[in-house]
């Protein structure tokens, strides 16, 4: 239980921010849906991998933070193929808003 | 337009903040830059009581362990925090830099140190500035951790005292002056090229002065129950296997908006 809500708590964050992000990218209806569910399909699973390597096992979180980043824009990237216009435009921007506006609010 | 809104504000995002502090802190550790506002400055060495063992957890939730600490052992403790009401700490054992995590703090007995030794002879102290010359002294300078205590915690060497690119002009300062049940005189350094400490005034180069204090320790250890090699980490596998869930449901809804599109 004491992963969970930080766990839920960071992805609401994240599809709170990606959301206002695929709106003024000019987003709408079923590709914002599209939005929602490849986060919920990613973030998830990125923050307990991370915990995990980093909290659990110590390892230093760059690596992990770099592959993981990674391997949820490929994901995204995947999804949102064939779907949208410019999609790994799209979810490489979406991406790095979201982790740079986390990163912010953190320190706040 | 609207693209080039999105990314202006994800530049303007980008920050970069760069913080020194003179004191200890984990050189990689996630839990605590995330929980670091909560943490309070402790900077103080303990000892694991006789008796006790004391675990090193990777974090306090969702950790390992990841060595037990035998009686006796010196533990440096830079911070701590409440988690699930418990004090947590973090630092490391002296000398052992590697194995820096966190640790129960009721389990480990703060060693009496300069604040103590500050607070219960506060009437023998005076805010006294002085200075030994360095190539005056004729030998290297031997600092205390206080008057009395027998353990040195540092030298000043000779040969970097009396260079010509020493520090601060070859003076060795100190701010305050303890005058021992002797009649000893101390001057307590509050920094000088890393080093922190009381010397003794009256023969700086004495490695062992004759003085001997036996200060009352205050019990600081109030968690005496074995400590088992229990990992703080909550049930990955169950976490893991919900997350399994979600991935699956989401990924059979895409594909049926994806079909769906089509």
């Amino acid at each position: 239980m004491s992963l969970l809500l930080p766990m839920a708590w960071t992805l609401a964050l994240t599809l709170v921010l990606e959301l206002v992000f695929a709106l003024v990218w000019g987003l709408r209806r079923e590709k914002l849906l599209m939005v929602l569910l490849m986060n919920i399909l990613t973030n998830p699973a990125a923050n307990i991998l991370y915990s995990f390597m980093t909290v659990y096992l110590g390892w230093s979180k760059c690596l992990p933070a770099v592959v993981l980043e990674t391997a949820v824009i490929a994901v995204e990237g995947l999804c949102c193929r064939g779907f949208m216009d410019r999609p790994w435009s799209f979810v490489i921007l979406v991406n790095l808003f979201s982790y740079t506006a986390g990163l912010l609010l953190q320190t706040l | 337009m609207k693209k080039l809104f999105c990314i202006l504000m994800t530049v303007m995002l980008l920050t970069v903040g760069v913080s020194a502090d003179v004191l200890w802190e984990p050189y990689d550790n996630d839990y605590y830059w995330k929980h670091y506002q909560q943490a309070s400055t402790v900077a103080a060495v303990y000892e694991v009581p006789d008796g006790l063992t004391v675990n090193v957890y990777t974090a306090p939730v969702g950790g390992k362990c990841i060595k037990t600490l035998e009686e006796g052992t010196a533990v440096y403790v830079g911070f701590s925090l409440k988690e699930n009401g418990e004090i947590w700490a973090t630092g490391y054992p002296l000398g052992d830099f590697e194995t820096e995590g966190w640790f129960r703090l009721g389990r480990l007995q703060k060693r009496y140190s300069h604040e103590e030794f500050v607070n219960d002879n506060a009437d023998q102290i005076a805010a006294e500035e002085g200075w030994l010359v360095a190539s005056e002294v004729g030998g290297t300078i031997y600092t205390w951790t206080y008057p009395g205590s027998g353990v040195s915690d540092g030298i000043l060497e000779e040969e970097l005292l009396s260079s010509g690119s020493d520090y601060n002009d070859g003076m060795v300062s100190y701010g305050l002056v303890y005058t021992d049940p002797d009649g000893g005189r101390w001057g307590y350094i509050g920094y000088h090229m890393g080093h922190v400490g009381w010397m003794y005034l009256d023969d700086p180069t004495d490695p062992g002065p004759a003085l001997q204090l036996h200060p009352e320790v205050v019990n600081t250890v109030t968690d005496t129950a074995p400590e088992e090699d229990m990992t703080t980490a909550p049930a990955y596998g169950k976490v893991f296997a919900a997350v399994g869930v979600v991935i699956a449901i989401t990924a059979l809804l895409i594909v049926h908006i994806r079909k769906k599109q089509r």
